[in-house]
């Protein structure tokens, strides 16, 4: 039987060139077929930069830590999730630990899209960073978000992981992993060194998102979107308005896109300027159907109310506590305020709950202090069924952290069990 | 290794470099072939090697003694070594457990307790196509199709040879072994098609991978989703599986081309067929061909019990995809399909509209093969059974079904642009190939543009789905 190609057969053999002028052509046709395709590559990286705000965000942070470990003065480090990312303000809590007489300089080193694997690298290589200048934190909190290690976070997250593993790899860390699997550590060398940290899987969420919506706008919407009131319908419409408003607005304050870990802000979400206050402040009146509709996707990505937790990512998070302890003079697990008025835990998901934070406690030793139910933070100092607003919640919880911290910071660096500490769960068994 | 991923590319450069400019020998080639494609297979688990060569070794012995022996029975009885060998092997890591599974559930519905032991085995990757390629050979010295080769060097390089090695096209033996007897030299216009080839396969690869994510809402979720998703499910599995399995067999053909070898077509434009008997010649066409000669023809062919033989063939095509019985399912599907089109075809007023050409008819014939080919694929991906059943009455039964959620539209428009995307890329490789590779001014900029694509949303971590099979 004659083989054949998958268009009609080929000239065969027309050319005079022998087999090596041939291979030598391959060769450079192949080279820069391949260099045209990293530089289109590289060029979207570039663009998408400033859309991929998660994932650069964790990279300038990175990317910035040996500024932050060398610069003098004692150093405190709020180290969590989007959570602490979006409700701590560095500012804040700095000036008012000056009231109380504690020269500090903070970092929010929040980020979103993460989970206690990722945060695991990220706190090694903050722990390297500090090693390398020989310096320690005066304090570090840790934000242990319930919902961000149950299985349903581990199966949802995984691309997401990966993403950051590669980013957040170093040559040594590609080198221990080419004894492992050879065909992980060539990927992560490409996305580590040839896309600036950007998975294929993170344009894929982009371009996608990008041409879903679009055409979403265009498209006769499903049934399920037409069941909203028209009072819901108008109100969503203002909170897209108020949207682009927002970035229209930080570009004008910015002279550009803003820099997702910023070393003036250190690290703070600032969104509140004269140019964008009203509509900061828009975005945060999100409708009840959107609350509910954030609810629904943090149980289907994470099993907010009902909490089964992933033992390996428990592990993950112990894991983080003591690298960052290793480098810090005062250390603490905390808990942010929870929306109690949405996210309502019934008894066996908080009886997990309290199982993990044992389990926590017991193994780094580390007390923790337990912010969910504090008094003042009903459901409207958040932006929705998690965070914390821009223009209330993030500050007064800020302050409080102050207020909280302060007696045991105005103390010489001593084992945290003997301070008085608000409101605290108890050590040991 | 994967075809996509810098490790393979890594392998390639260097292979090539020894191939083309160090190993110009026939013999250094032959083993840079074996040791190389070793090194490829050894990328998954070298622990498979020794069955690959097994396999090899035994199928090479069966031939030489075939060569030296005339009488009939004992002709039988080496033949029949070689395939019980082979078969052997497939169904111990293939399909043991299912058949363990299949009797112990069979047994309970008769009302005995058995519960079937659990054999804890990792199939090794490309099984089913070097076994089918062996026995092909056999097959063929036996009926005196082609004469026994000499040389196991040549013959392990045959069968381990890497482009092929773990996902087909299935290489018979009649068409590897004479190339790798005169080693053929690459030309200029091979080269160029093989990168044309190469680069339509990893952006159909590409294509197919952002179709994954709309099949996983339709089949592997845990509650019903609306109309169009389920719809939009199958649409993209039916874009996904093409894309991905002919961007894999076009990547092979590629790089064969490259060394100077041809390998031959895997598909021709399947979604453009008018029948299930067409789609047959234009889908996985090595499998279907190896299928014709070497099970259908045996069993008979259309000389006897013609519609017996097109359902044995059919349901050993579905067997061979995997061990489960959704794939019986599926291949019993397509050889009702394909014996109802026979069945209907002696009907006069049947065949005359068969046989027509005109724009509408071929249309028609078109838009409902492609209806069926789609029913079929729902119990190809589907994890079940009763999970394909479910999915089957939800694509035809819509009250059933949640409302339409607001992107669904939009998702579903995507993946239609999607699946008519990779049917293009084959449209314009198959028809304009040739007039493409003449203008250099539009070639070299559409490859770099779809080598920037491929490199820019090509996922890496996902494996080509035919590697299960």
């Amino acid at each position: 039987m004659p083989s054949s190609t998958s268009s009609s057969d080929p000239v065969v053999a027309s050319s005079e060139l022998g087999t090596r002028q041939v291979a030598l052509r391959a060769v450079v046709a192949g080279v820069a077929l391949l260099t045209a395709g990293l530089l289109f590559t590289r060029c979207q990286t570039y663009v998408l930069d400033w859309v991929l705000l998660e994932d650069t965000r964790l990279r300038e942070a990175v990317g910035l830590l040996p500024e932050v470990a060398e610069t003098p003065g004692p150093a405190a480090l709020f180290f969590g999730s989007s959570l602490v990312y979006v409700g701590f303000s560095p500012a804040v809590f700095d000036a008012r630990l000056e009231e109380h007489g504690v020269d500090l300089r903070s970092y929010n080193f929040g980020f979103g899209g993460i989970n206690p694997s990722i945060q695991r690298v990220l706190a090694r290589r903050v722990r390297l960073a500090f090693e390398e200048q020989n310096r320690t934190l005066a304090l570090t909190l840790v934000e242990f978000t319930p919902f961000q290690a149950t299985e349903a976070r581990a199966r949802s997250n995984a691309r997401s992981r990966e993403q950051s593993l590669m980013m957040l790899a170093t040559p040594t860390d590609i080198l221990h992993l080419s004894l492992e699997s050879p065909e992980r550590a060539a990927r992560t060398f490409v996305v580590r060194y040839l896309r600036m940290g950007l998975t294929a899987e993170a344009m894929t969420q982009v371009f996608g998102g990008l041409a879903t919506t679009l055409l979403s706008a265009v498209l006769p919407s499903g049934a399920a979107a037409l069941e909203l009131p028209p009072e819901e319908v108008q109100a969503q419409r203002e909170v897209q308005q108020a949207g682009l408003g927002l970035l229209v607005g930080l570009a004008k304050v910015y002279g550009g896109k803003p820099d997702p870990w910023d070393p003036e802000f250190r690290g703070e979400l600032r969104l509140i300027f004269p140019e964008t206050r009203e509509h900061v402040l828009r975005l945060m009146q999100q409708t009840p159907s959107a609350f509910q509709s954030d609810l629904e996707n943090r149980i289907r990505c994470c099993d907010i109310v009902d909490l089964g937790f992933d033992d390996a990512l428990i592990d993950d998070f112990i894991a983080t506590v003591r690298e960052l302890a290793a480098i810090s003079e005062r250390v603490e697990v905390i808990l942010m305020p929870k929306n109690a008025a949405w996210v309502k835990n019934p008894p066996e998901a908080l009886a997990r709950q309290s199982e993990v934070l044992d389990r926590i406690q017991r193994e780094t030793g580390v007390p923790i202090a337990d912010f969910q139910t504090l008094p003042g933070f009903d459901g409207s100092r958040f932006r929705d069924s998690t965070h914390l607003t821009s223009h209330e919640g993030k500050p007064e919880f800020s302050r409080l952290l102050a207020d909280h911290y302060a007696p045991a910071l105005r103390a010489p660096p001593r084992s945290v069990y003997q301070d008085p500490m608000y409101p605290r769960r108890p050590t040991g068994p | 290794m994967l075809f996509h991923t810098p490790l393979f590319l890594l392998f390639f450069s260097v292979f090539f470099l020894l191939y083309s400019f160090v190993f110009l020998r026939r013999t250094p080639r032959l083993w840079l072939i074996l040791v190389g494609s070793l090194v490829f297979y050894a990328g998954w688990n070298y622990r498979f090697i020794p069955l690959l060569i097994l396999s090899a070794v035994v199928d090479y012995a069966v031939g030489l003694a075939l060569d030296r022996e005339e009488r009939e029975p004992r002709r039988k009885w080496l033949l029949s070594a070689s395939i019980v060998t082979n078969l052997g092997i497939l169904a111990t890591f293939k399909y043991a457990n299912f058949a363990m599974e299949s009797a112990s559930t069979f047994a309970q519905v008769l009302g005995y307790s058995v519960s079937a032991p659990v054999w804890d085995v990792v199939l090794p990757v490309g099984i089913s196509f070097y076994t089918f390629q062996s026995m092909s050979y056999t097959i063929d010295v036996y009926r005196r199709q082609i004469p026994t080769r000499r040389g196991l060097l040549q013959f392990t390089a045959a069968l381990s040879f890497f482009p092929q090695l773990v996902a087909g096209p299935i290489l018979r033996a009649r068409q590897i072994l004479p190339q790798l007897e005169r080693m053929p030299r690459p030309t200029w216009e091979g080269t160029k098609h093989g990168l044309v080839l190469i680069t339509a396969g990893l952006v159909k690869k590409t294509l197919a991978d952002l179709l994954a994510a709309p099949v996983a809402r339709a089949f592997d979720a845990a509650e019903p989703v609306s109309l169009i998703e389920t719809w939009t499910g199958v649409l993209a599995f039916a874009g996904q599986i093409y894309g991905d399995f002919s961007g894999y067999s076009d990547i092979a053909i590629g790089l064969g081309l490259l060394l100077g070898f041809q390998i031959p077509a895997n598909f021709r434009l399947p979604y453009f067929a008018s029948s299930p008997v067409d789609f047959w010649r234009r889908w996985h066409i090595t499998l279907s061909t190896w299928l014709r000669d070497y099970v259908y023809i045996s069993f008979g062919g259309n000389r006897a019990h013609l519609y017996r033989n097109l359902m044995i063939t059919m349901l050993l095509g579905g067997l061979w995809h995997g061990a489960s019985w959704t794939f019986i399912v599926w291949g019993a599907y397509h050889g009702i399909l394909v014996v109802v089109q026979r069945l209907l075809e002696r009907i006069p007023t049947v065949a005359d509209w068969s046989a027509n050409s005109n724009w509408w008819a071929r249309l028609t014939k078109t838009l409902l093969t492609l209806y069926l080919v789609f029913i079929g694929w729902v119990f190809f991906r589907a994890q079940t059974l009763s999970g394909a059943l479910t999915l089957l009455v939800d694509l035809h039964q819509p009250a059933s079904l949640p409302a339409t959620s607001g992107e669904a539209p939009a998702v579903a428009l995507l993946c239609a642009v999607g699946f008519a995307l990779i049917c293009l890329i084959d449209l314009v490789v198959i028809r304009w190939a040739q007039g493409l590779e003449r203008r250099r001014w539009l070639l070299w900029p559409l490859l770099a543009f779809g080598q920037g694509f491929a490199i820019l949303l090509g996922e890496t971590g996902h494996a080509f789905i035919y590697f299960q099979f």
